[in-house]
Order: structure tokens, then sequence, then C-alpha cells
């Protein structure tokens, strides 16, 4: 291999590229085109799956694993200014211990990677389940609140640890300005991932008898933006992403047109673990918690201090999930 | 029609219609609050709570015009094992308060727990939560009610009714904080309507339980001797306190203050004391 060369007046800032991983995610692709309006930089979209849509100008695809070698060297070749990191395998399907590999080792690798090669600015995507669904949780959890998620979800630990690693480095590293944002569930007609999205995808739909906890949604849309605004904002910090305000899950199943089958929930939850192991639900028995409590963010801090405003509200947000089929069990 | 229709065409009449209509709560499209809140479901429950206030408790509010329309602390004693001071104020702030409040309680960090209770509780406005909640609230000009002596209240036995227990501080650091002012409720009624003559502390600790109470009609009634008295209940809203100062004052300096909520409480019940010809009175 040549020596790097030394090239650091030749390129001034915005000439250096903006690197998203996981990019052929649904996010990932809206990111791209997002990013290519509102920015100079040229983009680099990294996945160890295929792009299938056209090539835009700017912007380059790589197809690497982020466990497998190689993928430094688009850093050392390409020295990215910014990175958004969305590569997270969030389905409980897949085994633990890959989702382990990719979301927290990979996670690891690619942080590691920034600090070497001198990127700027990084906005890693975590998600505000990571606070848990618990019975004594505040009304509206901040950022402050400890994670304490670890010993009851054993299901979701690589999401802890990967939350752990991203403020680790977040608040060690003084010169990569990183950015964690902690979004409610994602939906939009582009997102097919989450585990909010297997279950509203079922119709009928199974409840907890005598529970209605209140959901946050928030649009793809605005997640974009709040990407976009993290990788324009200097700075560093935690913040959760919320859109409008929630609903009750009833109501939410209501608007879809979705038929609720209530269940007591110790029911609920010995049905779902021969359901999760046969494949046929998405929600890790452990996750039954999040049909009883609520796991309400505050999302005022990011408003506040980077002036996030979401575009969408709850109607909206429905309406762009209410023309999916439902999968009729 | 299907049964809520059915509940609403008997229960909710005109008085409680009006009441919907002026209740200044900001809610989203669907009609709920950032914190669950349905004021709908409020009236409906009022529908209830109602007769327990005017038929069961013949209640009397008295000086409730000094409920301002913004945030504000209601300062409550707290008695009778089951909070039944909680549901009347709440119904007297509803019924009679202008603007109508839908008053926020902090409940019990088991209370999500509960199936029905949870979300009834959540659609009441209801929340568990920690100061910032609550703060949270205040900030939304909301009316928070607070028993400062929290279980030491609820738990009291007979022996002691309407004696002050300790107050916790953290009202006031709230109320310096935000620039809310305190309105004292002298509560007379409830500290008598399941009168309890002691407290099986050690059983209680065994069960997870705050207290366990042993009702005096106990072996007339069997359970129902937790059901209320009908009680003659009297509440004296006080004149709004105002505190100002530094928030983070040592707990000696909050004390003081606490001190004077909690002499102007003890007033408000003495005053409700005297008016009330009888515990059972009409």
């Amino acid at each position: 291999m040549s020596p790097p060369k030394s090239r650091k007046k030749a390129s001034p800032e915005r000439d250096r590229p903006i690197l998203v991983t996981g990019v052929c995610g649904g996010l990932g692709r809206a990111l791209v085109r997002r990013l290519l309006e509102r920015t100079e930089h040229p983009v680099i979209g990294m996945d160890k799956r295929n792009w299938v849509l056209d090539m835009p100008e700017r912007f380059h695809f790589e197809r690497v694993d982020l466990r497998r070698g190689g993928t430094e060297d688009l850093f050392r070749t390409r020295k990215p200014w910014g990175v958004a990191h969305l590569a997270f395998v969030s389905d409980q399907r897949v085994a633990q211990a890959r989702r382990h590999e990719v979301n927290v080792l990979g996670a690891e690798r690619l942080l590691g990677w920034c600090k070497r090669h001198g990127t700027r600015r990084v906005v890693a995507l975590s998600r505000a389940t990571v606070y848990g669904a618990r019975a004594d949780n505040p009304s509206l959890i901040t950022e402050e609140m400890p994670i304490k998620l670890g010993a009851a979800y054993s299901a979701l630990a690589d999401l802890v640890e990967y939350d752990h690693l991203c403020r680790s480095f977040l608040w060690e590293q003084r010169e990569v300005e990183m950015k964690l944002l902690r979004p409610v569930s994602v939906v939009g007609p582009n997102i097919r991932e989450g585990m909010l999205h297997g279950y509203l995808d079922r119709d009928p739909v199974f409840t907890a008898l005598g529970f209605d906890p209140m959901i946050q949604l928030v649009h793809e849309d605005d997640v974009v933006d709040a990407i976009v605004l993290g990788l324009h904002s200097e700075g560093r910090g935690i913040y959760n992403l919320t859109g409008p305000d929630p609903l009750p899950l009833s109501v939410l199943l209501r608007e879809l047109k979705r038929r609720r089958l209530p269940l007591p929930h110790p029911l609920l939850s010995l049905m779902d673990r021969v359901a999760f192991r046969l494949g046929v639900s998405s929600l890790p028995p452990q996750a039954i918690d999040f049909l009883r409590f609520n796991c309400l963010v505050d999302g005022a801090k990011l408003r506040r201090e980077l002036g996030f405003a979401p575009a969408h509200n709850a109607r909206s947000i429905l309406e762009s999930i209410r023309s999916r089929p439902a999968i009729v069990a | 029609m299907g049964l809520l229709d059915r509940y609403d065409a008997l229960a909710v009449d005109d008085e409680l219609r009006s009441i919907l209509e002026r209740i200044p709560n900001k809610v989203n499209e669907y009609g709920y609050d950032a914190w669950g809140m349905n004021p709908e479901t409020a009236i409906r429950t009022a529908a209830a709570t109602r007769w327990l206030y005017r038929t069961w408790f013949r209640a009397e509010a008295r000086g409730i015009e000094h409920v301002p329309a913004g945030r504000v602390l209601l300062i409550a004693n707290h008695g009778g094992q089951f909070p039944f001071d909680g549901i009347i104020v709440g119904t007297a702030c509803l019924l009679e308060a202008d603007p109508p409040r839908v008053v926020r309680a902090m409940v019990e960090r088991w209370v999500p727990n509960l199936p029905f209770v949870s979300t009834l509780f959540q659609r009441l406005g209801q929340i568990v939560g920690n100061r910032d909640d609550c703060r949270k609230l205040l900030e939304n000009d909301e009316a928070v009610l607070v028993f400062p002596e929290g279980v030491r209240g609820s738990g009291k036995t007979i022996w002691k009714r309407y004696q002050l227990q300790r107050f916790g501080l953290g009202f006031m650091r709230l109320a310096m904080e935000t620039n809310t002012p305190i309105v004292p409720v002298g509560v007379v009624g409830a500290e008598e309507s399941i009168p309890s003559v002691t407290d099986l502390k050690t059983l209680a600790r065994a069960v997870g339980a705050p207290y366990l109470p042993v009702p005096a009609t106990l072996p007339l009634l069997g359970p129902l001797a937790f059901a209320p008295l009908p009680t003659k209940f009297i509440l004296n809203f006080g004149e709004p306190l105002h505190f100002t100062g530094d928030p983070d004052a040592t707990d000696a300096q909050v004390a003081d203050r606490v001190e004077r909520v909690k002499e102007a409480l003890a007033a408000l019940i003495a005053r409700g004391l005297d008016e009330r010809t009888g515990v059972f009175s009409k």
C-alpha cells in the first residue's frame, strides 16, 4: 500500500465528503437526497446491502461491511468531514451475537477511524427505547436519565451497549464533535424496520388488557432533518428526538383501522414467547412492557439548542403509514 | 350505539358538557395532552365523582375563587387512608372553579402496574414522576395538587386527625423556581372518612404497602369498613401565597417558608372544623 498522501492545503473543508453508514435503509436513502440538496459536500454511502437506485451526482457508493477489513481505507483515502452513523440491526429476530458484532463492535471501529482520520462531526442514531418502558419511569424522560434497561431487557442489550459506547466517545474525544440522537419510533413510507413496525403491520393486533400506553412517533423526514441539523451545528450532546405529542396506543390502532385483541399481559407474554421463537412476532417477549408502560421522552432540548422543529403532525404521520397494507394473521 | 355513547347520554348532562367546553387545557388533534390527559375522560369521571361530592360527602368549597387561571400549587392536608381528599379537591376545581381546572396530582410509582387504573389515572391527568415532571407541568400553567405530608398523612390514625405531620420541602423549591403561587386548601371531612384505630406497620412492610389501616368499623362492617363514611366535607381555599428567592436556598431557609404555608393551612382547617356543625351534619 502506498503511503498516505498529504494534501492538507489542497482540500478545503467542503470538498471533504460526508459518509452515511447503513445508507441502503429508508432513512439512509432519504438522508443522501437531503444532504446533496442542502450541502456542498460530496456524499459517500456505505452498506453491505447493494444500492439499487440510480446514482446522483456527487454521490459515491461503497459496498462494504463494517465488520470486515477494507473499510478503514475509505477513511484513509477520502478523509470524511462528517459521518452519519445509521447502520444498526434492529430486527430482534437476528441472532444476538450478530447484532452485537454489527451494532457494538462495528460502531466502535467506525468511531475509532473517525478519530484517527480527522473526522470533524459525527451524528449517531440511537433509539429512545434505550430508556426502557418501566412502571416507575418519569412522565417525560430527559437525556440525563440513567439508562436502566440493561438487566431487564437482555434482548435489547446491544442497543444499550451501543448507546453507552457512543456516549463515552462523545465526551472523551475533544477533536470530534459528536451528537447522539435518540429518536422515538420512526415511521414513514420508506421505513420498514423497528419493533413498532412489525407490531403495527399486523391485523388483528394484540394488546395488554387494561393498559393503553402513550406512543410517540416521528416522521422519517423529520429525523433526516435532525441529522442534517446535527451535522451542521457545532458542539456535542445527546438529544431525544420527538415529533408531535404522543397518542394512546388505542387511538393509534383505531386510526390505522386495526382490530384489537386485548389479552391479560401474562398470557400475552407467554404467547409472544412462542410466536417470537417461531419468527411470527417481531416483538421480543421482554418488550411486552412497551405495551403496558410509557416510555415517553422529552424532546425539548433538541428544539431549544439546535432549533429543531418537526414538520409533521400526528395526522400526517398516521396518513403516511395508513396506506400500507396490514399483514392479516 | 356504543357503550360509551350510552354512558354519555345517561351521565353527562348540560352542566358537565358546558364545563368540558370551558376546560382551557391545550390538547392535540386527537384530544390528548403531552402527558396523556383527555378532558372527555375527566368529564365522564366527574359524572361519578360529582355524586360523591354533592350527595355522599355534601361537600362545600369556600374561597374557590382563589384558584387562579394559570399555574398554581394546591397544598392540602392528607388523611383518611384512601385519597378521597384528592378526589374531592379535584372535583371541586373541575365543577366550581372558573375556568374549570383539571387538577394534576403525582401518584405512587406502583400505580402504573395496575391494569385499567393506570390508564384511567393517566387520562385524568394524574402522573407518575419526579420533580422535573412537576416543574414541566407548572411551566405548562397546570394546577398541581400536592399533599406535603405524603403517606405520613394518608396513613394517619383517627387519634391524629387534622394534626399536620411533617411537610416535605420539595413543593416550596418548585414554587420558588417556577414562580408559582401556592393556594393552601384546608380539607375537613376526609380524615374521618375511614377512621383507622391503628396502623399495622410490620404487616404493611411485609406486604410492601406504605401503611395498613384497621378501620374502627371493621368488626361491624367487615370489608365494607374500607368504604368511606358519609362525613361532611368542607374545603377552604386560602388566598394565594407568593414566595420568591433562591430555589437552591438551604433546607433551613426553605423550611421557614414551608412553615408559613403550614400555618396558613392549619388556620384553614381550624376554620373548617368551626364551620362544621357535626362530623355527619347535612
